[in-house]
């Protein structure tokens, strides 16, 4: 079994072909694996051997999407999830299931091994967050769009669209601010703690920037960026704006039925309740980290 | 007219809105925030058919307002129902 502990939670991946997966993982998961389970209860065990056929009934919701060059699609049945990428010129498909039970646990089956081919790294990164994202949802865990820097111990989170020039933001403060190092560059992982407090999470989904970091911060803020022909940092967002700045940001395939989308935004809720949202219009020059910085004085200092 | 099935008002950091979905990794997703009244306006019209004359009647019937106003808010909030794509005929 290969064991995986990400934002404090622990779980596994049955396969018959450990080794080889364990090779294609080793390069962003090495962090988070672990060897021992040391008693602690997994939260699921996922089976990447599993046959996995369409289910003879319509699904509730189907969502088409595009994993960089490969489709995807999402089929809701119910209390049942079937992701389903399709790749390259061979037309390979890889799923993922995911069943909820009745207490509300989710059982997770993947075809990712079965046929002796290993999956491109991308498709299996895409299906674990999509499992893990899956399961603990409920326990006030989000996936954030994001390119994140860690600044004065606080976690800062530049959101926007691909394109727009998160990376290059992060790049800017650090090579330009002291005390600040880079957590994530795609997908930190926020969990809302029992206390009320936010923590944010490296995790080894990190898009093009090897930063695979098993580490945590409080949360300080969230910065929308937007390019502009200047440098400047709006207030704090109303209520309203934090929202419309965020969610977008939040994993679409959890947005596509109501039982989830709940759950997202209950969870985004509170978030918002501790985290202040901004916006920074900015050109792509070291002035832009230095008034981004200076405008959140107030939240990091 | 009627308000488009599959939208549901959430509570959301304080706030009744509307959450409008878009794809991967593409800022279609919007939020339409809604006031007290317009979150009353819903609930009584969600999944029937109605009219800006509809509308002025509740308004009048639940609020101190004179007809003519009642009309005017009505067709106000039919517009901005409509601007945000929550609305078919």
């Amino acid at each position: 079994m290969i064991l995986l502990q990400i934002a404090d939670f622990r779980f596994g991946i049955q396969s018959d072909r450990e080794s080889a997966l364990r090779q294609l993982m080793a390069a962003n998961y090495t962090p988070f694996f672990r060897t021992e389970t040391d008693g602690e209860e997994l939260l699921f065990l996922l089976d990447a051997d599993a046959s996995l056929e369409l289910p003879a009934d319509e699904p509730l919701r189907t969502f088409d999407y595009a994993l960089t060059d490969s489709p995807a699609r999402l089929r809701i049945y119910g209390n049942r999830y079937l992701l389903t990428i399709t790749h390259g010129p061979s037309r390979r498909t890889f799923s993922l299931e995911g069943v909820r039970e009745v207490d509300g646990r989710f059982r997770f089956a993947s075809d990712l091994t079965r046929r002796g081919i290993a999956p491109p790294r991308h498709i299996l990164d895409h299906l674990l967050v999509f499992a893990l994202s899956l399961a603990v949802l409920e326990q006030g865990f989000l996936l954030i769009h994001s390119s994140t820097v860690v600044c004065a111990g606080k976690a800062v989170l530049f959101l926007g669209e691909s394109g727009t020039g998160k990376s290059t933001h992060s790049r800017l403060w650090l090579e330009n601010l002291p005390d600040t190092s880079l957590l994530n560059d795609d997908g930190p992982a926020l969990r809302v703690q029992a206390d009320g407090s936010v923590t944010v999470y490296g995790t080894p989904w990190s898009g093009k920037t090897p930063c695979y970091r098993d580490v945590s911060y409080p949360l300080g803020a969230f910065v929308r960026i937007c390019r502009a022909p200047y440098n400047r940092l709006s207030p704090r967002l109303s209520a309203i704006q934090a929202l419309g700045a965020t969610l977008p940001s939040c994993l679409p395939t959890l947005q596509q039925e109501d039982t989830l989308l709940d759950r997202v935004c209950a969870n985004l809720s509170a978030v918002l309740r501790v985290a202040p949202v901004f916006r920074m219009e900015c050109l792509p020059d070291a002035d832009a980290a230095r008034v981004c910085r200076e405008g959140l004085r107030p939240v990091l200092d | 007219m009627r308000i488009k099935p599959g939208y549901k008002i959430r509570d959301i950091a304080g706030e009744h809105v509307i959450v409008s979905v878009g794809q991967l990794h593409v800022n279609l997703t919007r939020i339409i925030s809604l006031n007290d009244t317009s979150v009353w306006l819903w609930q009584q019209l969600e999944g029937k058919t109605f009219d800006a004359e509809a509308v002025a009647d509740l308004l009048v019937a639940h609020y101190e307002v004179e007809r003519p106003t009642a009309l005017r808010d009505a067709e106000a909030w039919i517009a901005s129902l409509r601007k945000a794509d929550l609305l078919e005929d």
